[in-house]
């Protein structure tokens, strides 16, 4: 036998320190950094799409009658603002700051698996169109609400099976970019991080990714059931052949309500780093935070059917539901008076960041209260499917979600982009979405209250005035944004003429501060000891 | 939602406890709606709602207001700026012990009344009537189904309204053209199921939202405390005129509700002898007078322009009727689509629909836009399709009222000589089989034939297993079988729950496994 020829043909591009420029450098790149920053412009091009299709609801609902959307496409616009804010715009950019900060913080070189780490995120653009080009089939987007009741889905056309394969990619998604964190944070820590000294962002990560992985498998098989008995003839949801349509709800929500978490919980973690900085003093009760947190995660696994109280549960279930619910508050409390008891008696600054942080308190302790009004049964059979509830996740997912992710942004911006931002932008624009949001948001829960059900394209008179109200907020929040891609824009860019040092913020800690601004492509590539 | 609400002394009190901003704003435009606040409750039950919803937000108000005002007095005196230095305590048990046990006995004054309020609003028992609601694609179906006869609820709003071309009423979305009545005081109970997706029925002052899911019978019930006029809505998405189908409830007194009744069973021909019923059109129509009829049908409030659209090419889900196959195709199988609509599509069955309706709208659907189909229907031809094909006996004079939508309806009644008739369960299994609708309806014609008879309803099961469960398990089929009646509006004082008496059942197992309905006394 001939001997077997030598490859010659292998080239040296893989070596570590070249790596291809233009397109192909975020097609192919494996680094953290890269990929946390295109997870990041992802998120905020879904952001404004999704805001698009708020803003075109409200103009709807600007006055009673029909004026600019027809009934259908309404129906398509309310399902698809919520499935792309959830899904492509919120998710993602947790995950970006996730990717961007995790192995900063914890001297970590890169993301455990770096080449997952580049197929997580570039599965989320097909996934984007097949959600966005909806509107452009025959039939039009999905349009039986973000939670995809049947036995309305089965009903709709291909639009809605372009968003089951759309969740079905983006699960898949975010089930990759879970392994990767929690096999990171596991795994990569700098010497001497015990468990116990991670940062909070980290913690909130870590959790939030079990939470992930135990929650995007059921919903796939609840969107894969819809699928099969869309077109194969099964009939999970389908009394005539013995399924039941409310089964269907109890899977999603078995995804749904963890996955509120799933929200809140990087939310949390970033807020636990901004405060102490700007308080200059460190986190209170650090250990109780973590447990707070395991709690709620915990918790939110046996509450799902709170979103069911109107669907004829027993009065055992009805009762179990709710006292399970409102117990979510106990430790939701504590981390509220966690972050109090950090600011009392510290030195307190109002950057941007803090200032939005302190707005994230506000609001957010607003939606958890509405949440316990709504956690009774008796008061959320009057509010269940109205303006209320429009308005409690609004606060929750808004507050929670947005407003942190801008203050993750003001914080972490000048690690990113080593330029500091125009303060004086920065705090207009938080006075501004602050105010915005209430104007938009705050009147829904009168229009709840009054028996103005949610999606609906057309309403009595009696429901004018603060629709009108909340049209003009919303105009208001969305132009609001267009102000902060402005504002981050200029920050790329160094327009503030003011460099920022390795540790821009006098009061901040851990490891991302002891690299550059901007931090170097390659970090940590020998790790740091922690003390 | 009457106008003058915004004034009681309820939503007065509770709009300057919510926010002085908005209450300040409220008071600018008094004249206008701004409403703020449930509305007024008109049953015990919404009554608590209201009550436990003002007490909640009363108490979380002031919980946010003390820990904001800590975070303000923070914010104010521990800034970097008045030369605060920062404390570096970071943990405090006692602290953290007092802060979690607070709200956690703060929660358990609020569980106490919920929980009363949650056994109250879900005890449905000895109701004085029950009301069957049936969610359709876009409207309400409510059967007396005690009383034999029963109608559909549909938006009476005209299009012309929607569209912007006139103005817009008062009762604008909240209007229907036949409400649901009932007696005040009476305790109603409703049966709510759906005909094709989900759809929850909602009347706010009466405190009842409850969904109402196809293949599944949920039940729920009030008590009016005054006459009067409610309004809701549809609460759960159901497609694209979801927001078209408003719920509308009319209170009367007992006197007014009596002559009320009185005049719908006339108006349905309840009580009397079939044959004098409804008549059946047999005339002969042209083409012009049907197509000209079958246009306001297809154009009219609810009618099929909502999907099919006015041009007929339809919409998203919605087929095009223009050049379809099936408009322009053999007339039985449109006879039938719109008889009986079309299962998992938003097809609904039509049957409530006049028989000149009907063919109305088949011949202008056929002889619109670019279709010319040679083929059209008389309304004879729907007669006769609702009942099986042939005329319905003593036809040129009468059938069977199809809007009276009693079950029992177009079941062939033969004579007691249906009983004892036998229903088989499955394995360990209480729910009716499929095959049971003949035993029932075997039942239900017996009891329908005479007004006196009663029927005894005995439950029996297999020998293999434990002999309690057994029994048990024997008397859930009897009442499963009892409820099947119940439902066909059969009064439960006619149906004897007999035990068996003997619980073997022969010596084939399946056979033993059964409910048996006999003739009784």
């Amino acid at each position: 036998m001939a001997s077997v020829p030598q490859d010659h043909g292998h080239d040296h591009a893989h070596d570590h320190d070249h790596h291809p420029t233009g397109l192909m450098r975020y097609l192919t790149t494996t680094n953290h950094k890269d990929i946390g920053s295109m997870y990041m412009w992802f998120s905020f091009v879904m952001f404004i799409s999704g805001g698009i299709m708020a803003l075109l609801i409200r103009a709807e609902l600007f006055q009673p009658g029909l004026q600019i959307l027809q009934p259908e496409r309404f129906n398509q616009l309310t399902t698809l603002h919520g499935i792309v804010m959830i899904f492509g715009a919120i998710m993602p950019a947790f995950v970006g700051f996730a990717n961007w900060m995790l192995p900063l913080q914890l001297g970590a070189p890169d993301m455990a698996f770096a080449r997952m780490n580049n197929w997580s995120f570039w599965l989320l653009p097909p996934a984007a169109i097949l959600l966005i080009g909806s509107f452009f089939v025959p039939g039009g987007a999905a349009a039986g609400g973000w939670t995809l009741y049947p036995p309305l889905s089965i009903q709709a056309g291909m639009g809605m099976d372009m968003m089951i394969f759309a969740v079905h990619i983006m699960g898949a998604s975010s089930i990759m970019g879970s392994i990767n964190i929690i096999t990171t944070i596991l795994n990569l820590r700098a010497p001497g991080m015990t468990m116990m000294k991670m940062p909070m962002f980290a913690w909130t990560w870590l959790i939030t990714a079990f939470l992930l992985i135990a929650t995007m498998p059921v919903l796939a098989g609840a969107v894969t059931m819809l699928l099969t008995d869309r077109h194969f003839g099964t009939t999970f949801f389908n009394a005539a052949g013995g399924g039941d349509p409310v089964m269907f709800q109890h899977i999603f929500w078995f995804f749904g309500h963890p996955e509120v978490y799933i929200i809140a919980l990087p939310a949390f973690g970033v807020v636990s780093q901004i405060i102490p900085t700007f308080s200059r003093k460190p986190l209170f009760g650090y250990a109780s935070m973590v447990y707070a947190t395991a709690s709620i995660a915990i918790l939110s696994f046996i509450v799902w059917a709170h979103h069911m109280y109107t669907t004829g549960l027993p009065v055992a279930g009805q009762l179990y539901f709710m006292y399970a619910t409102m117990l979510i508050a106990v430790p939701t409390a504590a981390k509220i008076f966690n972050w109090l008891a950090t600011m009392w008696r510290g030195s307190i600054t109002l950057e941007t960041p803090m200032l939005f942080c302190l707005g994230f308190l506000f609001l957010f302790t607003m939606g958890g209260f509405t949440g316990l009004v709504l956690s009774l049964t008796p008061v959320d059979i009057q509010l269940h499917d109205t303006y209320y509830v429009v308005a409690h996740f609004h606060y929750v997912m808004v507050a929670g979600a947005l407003f942190s992710a801008f203050a993750a942004v003001y914080y972490w911006g000048p690690k990113w982009t080593g330029w500091m931002y125009e303060e004086k932008h920065g705090k207009i624009h938080f006075w501004w979405s602050l105010i915005a949001f209430n104007v938009t948001f705050f009147p829904q829960h009168f229009l709840g209250l009054a028996g103005m059900p949610r999606r609906i394209p057309d309403y009595n008179m009696q429901f004018t005035e603060w629709n009108q109200v909340s049209s003009i907020g919303a105009f208001a929040f969305g132009t609001a944004q267009l102000y902060f891609i402005w504002i981050v824009i200029r920050m790329i860019r160094g327009k503030s003429g003011i460099r920022a040092a390795a540790k821009p913020w006098d009061g901040a800690e851990g490891l991302e501060w002891t690299v550059p601004s901007p931090a170097p492509y390659h970090t940590f590539e020998t790790p740091p000891i922690v003390k | 939602m009457q106008h003058t609400q915004s004034n009681t002394p309820q939503s007065a009190t509770l709009r300057r406890r919510i926010v002085g901003a908005a209450a300040a704003l409220a008071s600018v435009a008094a004249s206008a709606d701004w409403k703020m606040n449930l509305q007024t409750p008109n049953s015990a039950v919404a009554e608590q709602m209201f009550h436990l919803h003002t007490l909640i937000t009363v108490i979380c108000a002031v919980i946010f207001v003390a820990v904001f005002g800590v975070m303000f007095y923070s914010l104010y005196k521990h800034r970097k700026s008045v030369g605060h230095k920062a404390a570096n305590f970071h943990e405090n048990a006692t602290v953290e012990v007092i802060w979690t046990v607070i709200p956690f006995l703060i929660l358990l004054v609020m569980a106490w009344p919920a929980t009363k309020a949650v056994l109250d609003m879900r005890d449905s028992s000895a109701p004085e009537m029950t009301i069957k609601v049936t969610g359709y694609q876009w409207k309400w179906g409510y059967d007396y189904i005690h009383d034999g006869f029963g109608y559909v609820s549909t938006l009476a709003t005209p299009l012309a309204q929607i569209k912007g071309q006139e103005t817009k009423g008062e009762n604008y979305l909240l209007e229907v053209d036949n409400p649901l009545v009932v007696p005040v005081g009476k305790k109603v109970r409703v049966l709510i199921t759906a005909n094709d997706v989900l759809h929850a029925w909602w009347v706010p002052a009466l405190g009842v939202k409850q969904d109402a899911i196809p293949g599944f019978i949920r039940d729920a019930w009030f008590r009016a405390d005054r006459p009067g006029i409610y309004r809701g809505n549809c609460a759960e998405l159901c497609g694209k005129e979801h927001g078209y189908m408003p719920i509308v409830v009319e209170v009367k007194t007992q006197a007014d509700y009596d002559k009320w009744l009185a005049a719908q069973k006339d108006k349905y021909g309840v009580g009397k002898v079939a044959a004098a019923v409804v008549e059946v059109d047999t005339k002969v129509y042209t083409r012009e007078e049907l197509v000209a009829h079958g246009k306001t049908v297809y154009e009219g409030v609810g009618g099929c322009q909502g999907c099919h659209q006015p041009n007929g090419k339809g919409a998203g889900a919605f087929p095009a009727l223009d050049g379809s196959k099936l408009v322009n195709g053999g007339k039985a199988e449109q006879i039938a689509l719109l008889l009986n609509g079309k299962a998992g599509t938003a097809m609904a069955a039509f049957k409530h629909l006049s028989d000149k309706d009907l063919a109305g709208v088949m011949a202008y659907t056929r002889s619109s836009w670019s279709n010319k189909a040679a083929e059209f229907a008389q309304p004879l031809d729907f007669a006769k399709a609702r009942n099986g094909g042939v005329l319905p006996a003593g036809t040129t004079t009468a059938a069977a009222p199809e809007a009276a939508a009693t079950p029992a309806a177009g079941a062939a009644a033969p004579a007691a000589g249906g009983l004892p008739a036998k229903i088989f369960f499955a394995t360990g299994k209480k729910e009716l089989p499929a095959d049971a609708k003949e035993s029932i309806a075997a039942a239900i014609a017996f009891l329908k034939g005479k007004a006196d008879a009663k029927v005894n309803v005995t439950g029996y099961t297999d020998q293999t297993g434990n002999r309690e469960a057994n029994l048990e398990l024997a008397k859930e089929r009897a009442k499963a079988v009892r409820a099947a009646l119940e439902a066909a509006g059969i009064d439960t004082a006619r149906i004897n729950m007999k035990k068996p008496e003997e619980i073997t059942g022969g010596a084939d197992n399946k056979s033993a496994r059964r409910v048996e309905i006999s003739a009784g006394a």
